[in-house]
Formats: structure tokens, C-alpha cells, sequence
């Protein structure tokens, strides 16, 4: 039997149980056609393949200080994604993760500016993350109260509010939020150093002296470890799968659809929120008009190349994280635009959703 | 400025900001018709943007940049439709993945070609309709493709509530499996009615860059493809509720531009929010009203697979 | 001699784990009403969609009119001259009815000569339609004339009619039957598909019997008395019911005049049931399929709560207006109808699937911290697939990997090892092989006689005859009155089943 496509001769059959070969191989397989296409369009714009992936994926990593860099990128891509794989399990479309991590940019900074110097850096870097996590977490209840309320598909909402996001970004920092000793650039003063997330040089690792690796890495880990066992563990966890996977069999079970709704969309946008809250403390040290986080998209990536598992979405933005500062290298030393990094990531993407097909299906020659 | 010129020029603003609305929602219309969302107009907006500035910066022809922009748009849709059809994925993260790709393979075109100013479209009087006070330069005193966008619409008007095909569009949209089972090949409806729309969604991309802009930029797009998403639901996947839709949201645009000569003193970031907004708002009333639960086809979203005739 | 009009040869079909369909061979004669009988399972469906078109066998032949036919299409098919009305219409919910007429015509033709076509046909046939509305909002009985229309327009030879009544109220079946007739004595061939035996006698000539996928039987009606065919499609008498003896207690629940409001067109109104089950009773609920046993059961469990509290009471205190959760502390399990998606979710572990059904009191199954107490549970789970003989590598093994009737036997012993005071189960085993049906079976018997209250939906009126104590008999969402099961008798069933309530023969009956 065909499948009446006009290109493949070959037809689907589904598998009774899903192949465990194939779900483990698949994003190694994604990654390696990746790969080849890189080094294709490396090839088509006149410069080695070779020479490109080393740029592209070698380079960032050759020394401590880049490997800091790759790892600082990875942190906030981290939590955001991890926070994702909690809503897209409970099959809740929440794609505006970028704006929840701008109200969780937000949301610190708000804490940071008017708390007084005197304060504990403890208790002041703890009440401005919590502070970026619940700013975001606010930020993504939104959609869920019109879904809940009004059954408005979350996403569009989600994503309708980053721009809204950006744009209550740029008027806080050139309005009532701009640093008057700043010289009417679009950004708030510098953080007090009681708000800015300790490095761990000055925690003692010494192997990181000199960068600028802060403890986000450990929030990071610590949010991979907690969603891994928050899903696997905890009823609210069973709740969200067993609504993303069956909501008959959720009803049955008794588990209100509307609660599941609200979880899954409040968690992962306080992760990101959270996330945000990190970046702003972190490197940024100050809210800018023009930052722009990037990895509330790059998430979405991240969590579906994790296969919605906490432990390979943990390697997954390393991957990112890698090929987003390659590309920048792979800019200054060939001359090569730094979008490759978009392009590859969608690449990723797409090729692990379609590796995807043979874990429920085997593939049948038709005659 | 005078009354009279501020609102004929709110108008034109209005007509212009729209163009790329309707053409990007005209083909997410014809798309989610057939069942299927496609989230990547964003990404093949912009590609369809950077060709059109390409090919326009090389030929100065706004007609090959155009045509350059719908046949790129084709081949993102036909990439689309590969995965969502023929290889079952998930629609709406195949639509991110598209995209995403789409950002970064405009983003390397457009470094291709210097930055440069582009000559701005011509205009084209409809005779005797032009001469009128006000109307007449707003409405008939506008870039050919501002017609030939209408002339779609209602060609698709058309084609949807009065052919053959357009029922049998229509069919798949709303039940892929009876469909197949009264005997459709529901995956050639699902491929055309994708690559079609994704045509447009190039053409709206060119021609917003091409036509509109008149100069090349990253992202430049802004989420009007989004935006041209929601336009679809607003207009209740009606082409010709789809031209009031875009006419409105295009005013809300042509605002923007016209506050300063108005007097508005509001913060740039509320007039640029406010499209977005009401975007939000518009989707809560028809969500909350149901009777959109009538008119959305019932299969959007939903992967169809052939052997099993079974929803996804 | 008359050549057939339809051969089958040999016919085969198989699905992974399954044949549906084995070494089938058939014969239908021009101008004849031919039933193909069998129990829901047996291989009807397949057979059917094979002859249409939407499914190719993988072995045998067609021969239409004498000629071969190889991998047509339903297009094709409908070309040769075959025409099937499908159980569940295939009818575009968004579309008028003129436009599903119109998409089945030939590309040719114009829509106002469809217009005109379908008003002449409909009126030929006595069948009336509403070319302008929108199928969405038809009734089931409109629904299914827009589907015979549509499919006799195409001029066919042979009529395919699947499983016609299930979902048609009683006064449009002898409609039905009328327009069969016509068609038959227009010279044209009908394949009736069903296993209502009293329908096939009154209106068809000559039946092939399936059982497991094989043909049993080839028999003319007229010739052969209904107990025979039932024992042809069952393989096995009717049974004569020998009632245990059994201690009834207390009423467990109580359902008063409960009223539904339903929530789409697809869903029956329910108007007015009442019922009671006492301790260690089993009470059944007949019916044809689609006369609200699925509404009555989401409002028995919780899934839809009611307006009135004292709409459903158990152990006298009323829940009407309580959910699953507290419902299920109150003590009421519940087997749903279907294994997949609702009563169990196929891509989770046995392990996962047992805790599904545990909310309520499901605080037994954390420890402090909040965490799952995975060993526990998987010794809970490993008992369970002990004691109710369930084939499973290990409880880690998903849900979608298990036989029916092994998962059945899971849902029932996850269900039974809550030791429930009222308990719910509809269609215990159906698609289930015959060892794992007598378990279930035993294991509800032996939980009423426990003190349990038992409720069973089934279409197998014969389990229900078997294991139940009293019956009540579901019709266009309203209830007969209890009867004892052994002073039932069949003609008294036909009659309820059909929705006459008011005739019975049998008075009310009360409870020793």
C-alpha cells in the first residue's frame, strides 16, 4: 500500500510498542545530518567544511575561559528549557517562554534597584530571583486564565506576549527605570555587587579564575535534577503527563483539566522567569533596552532535541549553547554570517522531529 | 496639516500597513482550510523579505523580486509539508523549526547585498475612482499590489464557497478521514493547499520588504506573521472578513505613524503594543463567543495518517 | 443459473497480532437482502470495508459480475456499481447537506442538478431532506437519509448497510425496512450487516455467519429459526441461567431520577433514571448500543456531576453533585469501555497505570518528602497481576503492550483491589478471548457475593443473563423498570430495547 504521496514509494507501518533504539539513537542522528549540512554550507560559501565545524564547534571550547563562556550561555538556556519540558509533557504550547524571561529580567531588576545596599547579599539575590521567577510566572498565567476561562489556544497568547514583553521592556528602561548618571543610554544603573551572582573563582574553584562562570551553572544542574524527579515522583508530575498523554484518562482519574492548565503554564514560566532573573544578575549586571535573550525560542529546541527528558535537555543546550558561540567564531574567522546559528538550530529541529517517525513507525517497501 | 490630509493619509497607512497582513493571511486562510497550521509563516516572511531584496537590489524589477519572493516562499512550504504530511510530524513544532531556519537563512541573505535604500513602489490611479475627495487617494490611488491582493481575496472568496475543489478543500479541513474514506487523496490537498499559502506568505514578505520598507533589516517581519495568524481566527477563516480584519489592524499601524502629527502623547511603546494587544483581546471574544468553534476547520492541527485513516 | 452479482473467494485481511478476516468466501445474488451475522468482533467490519474499496486484502479474490477486481479504490468500487451507508456516516460535520451529496456526484455534475437529483430520490425512497442545513445539527435518523441518498444517487447494484439501527430510534426502522425492500425489489442487491437477529429474520433472505474471522455457516433465512442462528454466531446455546444463591444487603447506591444536560449533539439526554443496587447484587444494564449507557456511567462515576445532589446516593449519602475524587473515597471503582485512552493510557508503565485510579486517597502511595513510593507500589502491582493472572513481563511493562483481555484483566484487578462498596463496569469483555471473559466474570460474582454493589453495561445480553441478579433495560436515555434476570424473557427484552416501556408483561418486581 502507498501512501499516496507523490514522492515515496514506501508506506508506514505503526510499531505496538515504541522502538527503544531508535528514541535513543535519534538525536544523535539529528545532530550528525546537522553536521553535514553545516559543513555543506560551509563548503558553498567557498570555505573548508572542516575548518568550519572546527570553528563552529572545537574552538569555543579550547580553553577554560570558553568553555565558561559555552557553560554561561547554557545555564539560562537550561532552566528555560527544562521549565518547557514541564508544560509541552502536559501537551500545553507554551511558546513565549522569551517574554516570561523578560519579565523575569524585569521582575529582579525591580528588586534590585530599590533595595538598599545594607542589605544582605543573601536575602537581596534570593528575594530578586524569586522575584524574576514569579514575574514570570505571572507573566505566562495570563494565557492560562484565557485558556481556562475563555478556551483561548495558549499559543498564540504566549507568544503575542513577548511582544508585549519587549516593548514594556524598552519604555521601563528608557522611562522610569533609565540610570539618570547614565548618560540617556537605554538601561538602569548597575547592579549593588550584594545583587550580582557570586563567580565561582571567588567561591575558590580556581580552575575558572579569570572568567566570568558564575553559579548559575549550579542552578542549572539542580533544576534538571528537581523537574527530573518533580515529573517522575510527585503527583502534580503524574497529573501533567497523564493530561498531555490521555485527557479521557485524566478525567477518570480526577484530575480537573483546568488546575493542569494553570501548573504546567506557571511552572515553566517561572523557570524562565527565573532564568531571566539569572542573566540580569549574572552577566548583565543591569537591565538593558536592547537585551535581548534569544533563548526563550532556542528552548523550544532544546526541549524537543531532549526529548522532553531532563537529562538530555541538560546536554542538548550545552549543544546549543556551543554552536551559538561557534557561530559567532565561525563569523570572525571565515568571514561567514553569524545566522548560521538560527539555521542550524532549526535544522536540529526539524531533523530530530523527523528522525521521530521511527520510533512509532517501521518503514515498508511497497511493491 | 489639515484634517482632511490627516485622514487621508491615516487611510493610505492603513490600506498600505495591511497589504502584508492580508497576503500572509490569506495563505495561513487557505492552510488551515485543508487542517493544517503552519507556524512557520514568520521564518518564510522573511525569507520571502531578503530574496525580494536581493533580487530587487540586483534587477531594480519589483516583479521578478516578487516572483522571487512567492517561489521561495514555495520552498519552505514544500519543506513544511514534507515533514507534516509525509513524514507525520507535529505541526506546530515542525512550524517552529521552519521558523527558525527561516531567521537565519534570511539573516545570511540579506548580508549578501550592501544595505541600500530601494525605489518606492509606483502607484496606480484607477480612472475617474481617484478624482474622489479623500476616498479617492486613499483607497484608489494605490501600488498595484495592493489590488492584486484584494483581487485574491476575493478570487478565494470565491473558490471557497462557490467550486468544486474549494468544497473538497473544505472536506479535508474538516474530516480527513471521511474524506479519504469517500475517496480524496487527502495528503495532494494538504501538500497544495500548504504550498500555496506558503507562496503567499513569500509574496507578503517580499513585497512588505520590496514594496513597503523599502530597505532590508533583520527580523524586520516583527511578528506580523504571527500576527497574521491570528487574523485568520479573527476573520473566522473568511477571505473577505479576512480583508476587514487586515484593514483594521493596518489602521491600528498607521496610527503609530500618524500619532506625532495628531498630537497623541503617548509613550512609542503603547502605539507599537497596541496591535499586539488587540490581537489578544479580539482572540478572547471570539474564543468566548464559541461560535468560533463552528467556523474553525475541524481537523486543524491534527497529523492525518493514511493507512491507519486515523487522527493524530 | 443465475450468476452472483458478488464472489468473494478466499478472502484474507490481517492486522499486527490479528486475522481479521480468514479464507472468507461469499455469495450474493442479484435482487436478494443477504445478512452478514456475527458478534461485534467477528470480522463484519473488515469484510465490508474490503468489498468497498477502503481496505485491499491481502489474499482471495473479488469477482464482480463475473469479472475480477484488483486494489480498487472506493472510488472505483462506487464506478463498478457497489455503494456502502458506513455505521458511523461518512459526513463532513461543516458541510450542508446538499455539499456531502455533491462531493460523492461525479465531477461533471452541475450542484443545482445534484440539487434536483437528491429532492427525486429522497422522495422515491420516502426519505426527507433539508438540502441547506448544515449536517452538524442533524439528528441521527436525518443523518443516516443524507447517507443513503448519497450513496444511492451513484446508481449502485449493491448496497452495503452497516449495522443500520444501531443508532436509530425505534419508529425509523421500519422506515428503514422499507426502503430496503424497495431497493431489493428493484432488482438491485443489499448486504445487511448486523446481529440483531430478529431484524435479519424480519427483513432478509439469506445470511453468511461469521465467527473469529472464518465463515461458520451460509443459510437461507426463511429456513433456519433464530435460536439456530444465534448458536451459529455465538457457538454456544443460550444458556439456561441457574441464579447462585446470594445474600442481599443494604442499598449501596441509589440513583434518583437523574437528568442530564448534554453538553453536544452527539451526546443523549438522559431523563428520569432511577435504579438501586443493593450489597452483594449485581445489577445489569442492557441495551443497544448508543441509548445512553456511556452518559449514565460519566455521571455514575463523577466525570459529569449533577445539579441535584440526591440525584445519585451512595450509602445514602448523596453525591450527585461530587466528583471522581469523592466519589472514589466513598468507595465506587469503575471499569470504563474503553481499555485505551480512558481506562488506562497505553504509553505509560502498569506501575503508572495502577496509581491512576488511587486518587482520592492517594496520600498512601507518598511518603513525606511528597515522592512516589516506587517500591510499593511496583509490590502492589506485581500482587495484582498475580492474583487477577495478568501476562505481563513486569509491571514497568507499558499498557499498549498487553493483550485485551490481559489489560482488561488488569483495569478489573486494579479496580477489585480497592475493595470497593460499589463498583461500575461497562462492557467487561468485550474484544476479550473467552478464558480471560469467564475470569472477569467470576471475579464480579464472587466480589458481589463479598458485599459488594455491582453495576454492568453490556450488549451481550447473554453475560448479563448469566451474572446478573436484576436487569434494567437503557433506551433513548430513559430506563424500564428492574426485573428480576430469571423471570425475563425475550420477546419482553426486544420490546424494552426498543424503548416501549409501557408494555411490559412482567409486573414490578420487588426485592426479597
Amino acid at each position: 500500500m502507498s501512501t499516496r504521496s507523490a514522492f515515496l514509494a514506501f508506506s508506514l507501518e505503526p510499531r505496538l510498542q515504541p522502538s527503544k533504539w531508535a528514541s535513543r539513537a535519534s538525536p544523535l542522528f539529528a545532530m550528525v545530518v546537522t553536521a553535514v549540512i553545516a559543513g555543506a554550507m560551509f563548503a558553498l560559501l567557498g570555505a573548508s567544511p572542516f575548518k568550519g565545524i572546527q570553528a563552529l564547534l572545537l574552538s569555543p571550547i579550547a580553553s577554560a575561559s570558553g568553555m565558561a563562556e559555552v557553560l554561561l550561555k547554557a545555564s539560562p538556556l537550561c532552566l528555560t528549557a527544562i521549565g518547557l519540558s514541564v508544560a509541552f509533557k502536559a501537551n500545553v504550547n507554551n511558546i513565549g517562554a522569551e517574554g516570561q524571561v523578560i519579565l523575569g529580567g524585569i521582575g529582579a531588576t525591580a528588586v534590585a534597584i530599590h533595595a538598599p545596599e545594607t542589605m544582605s547579599a543573601w536575602s537581596a539575590m534570593t528575594l530578586a530571583l524569586l522575584a524574576g521567577a514569579a514575574a514570570g510566572g505571572l507573566w505566562a498565567s495570563l494565557p492560562a486564565w484565557l485558556r481556562t476561562r475563555f478556551g483561548v489556544n495558549e499559543t498564540l497568547t504566549t507568544l503575542l506576549l513577548v511582544y508585549v514583553a519587549v516593548q514594556l521592556l524598552s519604555w521601563l528602561t528608557t522611562g522610569p527605570w533609565r540610570d539618570p548618571q547614565g548618560l540617556n543610554f537605554p538601561e538602569t544603573t548597575l547592579f549593588n555587587a550584594n545583587l550580582v551572582l557570586p563567580k565561582l573563582s571567588d567561591l575558590g574553584w580556581s580552575l575558572w579564575s579569570g572568567t566570568r562562570l558564575n553559579i548559575s551553572v549550579i542552578f542549572a544542574l539542580a533544576s534538571a535534577v528537581f523537574v527530573h524527579v518533580f515529573m517522575a515522583r510527585s503527583p502534580m508530575g503524574f497529573r501533567l503527563v497523564v493530561s498531555g498523554l490521555a485527557p479521557r484518562a485524566s478525567a477518570y482519574a480526577g484530575f480537573s483539566a483546568t488546575t493542569g492548565i494553570w501548573a504546567a503554564l506557571t511552572i515553566s514560566g517561572a523557570f524562565s522567569g527565573f532564568a531571566g532573573a539569572v542573566e540580569v544578575c549574572g552577566t548583565l549586571g543591569q537591565l538593558q533596552a536592547g537585551w535581548v535573550p534569544g533563548y526563550g525560542f532556542t528552548a523550544i529546541v532544546a526541549a524537543y532535541l531532549g526529548r522532553l527528558s531532563s537529562g538530555l535537555i541538560l546536554l542538548s543546550a550545552l549543544l546549543l549553547a556551543l554552536i551559538d558561540i561557534g557561530s559567532t567564531n565561525v563569523q570572525m574567522a571565515l568571514g561567514l554570517p553569524s545566522a548560521v546559528s538560527a539555521l542550524l538550530q532549526g535544522v536540529l529541529l526539524l531533523s530530530i522531529l523527523g528522525l521521530d517517525l521511527l520510533v512509532r513507525y517501521r518503514i515498508r517497501r511497497t511493491t | 496639516m489639515s484634517d482632511t490630509h490627516v485622514l487621508v493619509s491615516l487611510l493610505q497607512g492603513a490600506m498600505l500597513a495591511a497589504l502584508p497582513l492580508l497576503l500572509a493571511g490569506l495563505g495561513e486562510l487557505i492552510s488551515e482550510r485543508a487542517g493544517v497550521i503552519n507556524l512557520g509563516v514568520e521564518g518564510t516572511m522573511l525569507v520571502g523579505a531578503a530574496v525580494s531584496f536581493l533580487v530587487m537590489s540586483h534587477s531594480q524589477s519589483l516583479l521578478w523580486s516578487m516572483l522571487a519572493g512567492i517561489a521561495s516562499g514555495m520552498a519552505m512550504g514544500a519543506l513544511f509539508g514534507l515533514f507534516t504530511i509525509s513524514l507525520l510530524t507535529s505541526q506546530i513544532p515542525t512550524g517552529m523549526a521552519i521558523t527558525a531556519i527561516g531567521m537565519g537563512l534570511s539573516s545570511y541573505l540579506g548580508k549578501l547585498v550592501e544595505p541600500q535604500a530601494l525605489a518606492p513602489a509606483q502607484v496606480v490611479q484607477i480612472p475617474l475612482l481617484s478624482e474622489l475627495p479623500v476616498v479617492g487617494e486613499a483607497l484608489f490611488s494605490l501600488p498595484a499590489m495592493a489590488y492584486i491582493a484584494i483581487a485574491m481575496c476575493t478570487t478565494a472568496w470565491w473558490f471557497f464557497a462557490h467550486t468544486r475543489t474549494g468544497l473538497a478543500f473544505r472536506a479535508v479541513g474538516d474530516s480527513p478521514v471521511v474524506a479519504r474514506q469517500v475517496g480524496f487523496d487527502v495528503a495532494r490537498v494538504r501538500y497544495i493547499a500548504v504550498i500555496v499559502g506558503a507562496g503567499l506568505y513569500g509574496l507578503a514578505g517580499a513585497y512588505y520588504c520590496a514594496g513597503y520598507v523599502l530597505l532590508w533589516q533583520e527580523n524586520m517581519v516583527a511578528g506580523r506573521g504571527w500576527m497574521a495568524i491570528a487574523l485568520v481566527m479573527f476573520a473566522g477563516w473568511r477571505p473577505l472578513r479576512l480583508m476587514a480584519g487586515a484593514f483594521l489592524f493596518g489602521a491600528l499601524t498607521a496610527v503609530q505613524f500618524q500619532a506625532q502629527t495628531m498630537g497623541l502623547k503617548v509613550p512609542s511603546q503603547l502605539l507599537t503594543v497596541t496591535p499586539y494587544l488587540v490581537t489578544i483581546i479580539v482572540l478572547t471574544f471570539i474564543s468566548a463567543r464559541g461560535s468560533a468553534s463552528q467556523d474553525v476547520p475541524r481537523s486543524l492541527g491534527k497529523t492525518f495518517h493514511p493507512l491507519l485513516s486515523k487522527l493524530m | 443459473m443465475v450468476r452472483p452479482l458478488l464472489e468473494l473467494i478466499d478472502v484474507t485481511k490481517r492486522y499486527p497480532g490479528t486475522i481479521a478476516n480468514n479464507k472468507v468466501s461469499m455469495r450474493v445474488m442479484p435482487g436478494v437482502v443477504h445478512a452478514v451475522i456475527g458478534e461485534n468482533g467477528a470480522g463484519k467490519s473488515t469484510l465490508m470495508k474490503i468489498i468497498h474499496g477502503s481496505v485491499q486484502p491481502d489474499e482471495g479474490q473479488i469477482i464482480w459480475e463475473g469479472r475480477e477486481i484488483d486494489f480498487a479504490s472506493p472510488k472505483q468500487m462506487c464506478e463498478l456499481g457497489i455503494g456502502m451507508v458506513f455505521q458511523h456516516f461518512a459526513l463532513f460535520e461543516a458541510l450542508t447537506v446538499l455539499d456531502n451529496i455533491h462531493l460523492s456526484m461525479p465531477r461533471q455534475v452541475a450542484r443545482s442538478e445534484t440539487s434536483t437529483r437528491a429532492k427525486e430520490m429522497g422522495m422515491r425512497y420516502g426519505l426527507s431532506l433539508q438540502l441547506d442545513a448544515v449536517v452538524g445539527g442533524l439528528s441521527v435518523g436525518e443523518r443516516q437519509q443524507v447517507e443513503i441518498v448519497r450513496c444511492l444517487l451513484a446508481d449502485p447494484q449493491l448496497i452495503i448497510f452497516d449495522e443500520p439501527t444501531a443508532v436509530l430510534p425505534p419508529h425509523a426502522i421500519e422506515g428503514l425496512f422499507q426502503t430496503i425492500r424497495s431497493l431489493a425489489a428493484e432488482g438491485r442487491s443489499v448486504l445487511y450487516i448486523s446481529h440483531k437477529l430478529a431484524e435479519i429474520k424480519s427483513l432478509c433472505h439469506s445470511a453468511t455467519v461469521l465467527r473469529g474471522g472464518q465463515v461458520v455457516a451460509d443459510v437461507s433465512i426463511k429456513s433456519t429459526p433464530e435460536h439456530e442462528l444465534a448458536v451459529l454466531m455465538t457457538g454456544r446455546a443460550l444458556p439456561t441461567y441457574e441464579q447462585l444463591p446470594r445474600t442481599v444487603g443494604a442499598v449501596k447506591l441509589q440513583v434518583d431520577r437523574l437528568t442530564s444536560a448534554p453538553q453536544s449533539h452527539q451526546e443523549l439526554r438522559l431523563s428520569g433514571v432511577s435504579f438501586e443496587v443493593r450489597a452483594g447484587e449485581i445489577l445489569g444494564i442492557a441495551g443497544v448500543s448508543g441509548s445512553g449507557q456511556r452518559e449514565l456511567f460519566d455521571h455514575l462515576s463523577g466525570e459529569r456531576t449533577s445539579i441535584r445532589d440526591d440525584a445519585v446516593r451512595m450509602l445514602g449519602n448523596p453525591v450527585g453533585d461530587v466528583g471522581v475524587l469523592g466519589r472514589r473515597r466513598a468507595g465506587l471503582a469503575y471499569v470504563p469501555e474503553e481499555r485505551h485512552g480512558h481506562g488506562a493510557v497505553p504509553d505509560l508503565t502498569l506501575d503508572q497505570n495502577y496509581l491512576l485510579s488511587q486518587f482520592g486517597a492517594e496520600a498512601k502511595w507518598f511518603n513525606g518528602m511528597g515522592l512516589l513510593k516506587t517500591e510499593s507500589l511496583r509490590t502492589s502491582v506485581l500482587a495484582c497481576l498475580r492474583d487477577f493472572m495478568v501476562k505481563a513481563p513486569d509491571s514497568s511493562a507499558t499498557a499498549g503492550s498487553l493483550s485485551g483481555g490481559n489489560l482488561q484483566k488488569f483495569i478489573v484487578g486494579r479496580e477489585l483491589s480497592k475493595k470497593p462498596e460499589v463498583l461500575l463496569v461497562s462492557q467487561p469483555t468485550w474484544g476479550v478471548d473467552i478464558a480471560s471473559s469467564l475470569f472477569i466474570r467470576r471475579c464480579l460474582v464472587e466480589l458481589a457475593a463479598s458485599g459488594c454493589a455491582v453495576v454492568v453495561s453490556s450488549e451481550d445480553v447473554d453475560e448479563l443473563l448469566q451474572i446478573c441478579d436484576r436487569l434494567v433495560v437503557m433506551a433513548n436515555g430513559r430506563t424500564s423498570p428492574m426485573v428480576n434476570a430469571s423471570s425475563i424473557d425475550t420477546r419482553q427484552l426486544g420490546l424494552w430495547m426498543a424503548g416501549m416501556f409501557d408494555e411490559h408483561s412482567t409486573p414490578e418486581v420487588e426485592v426479597v
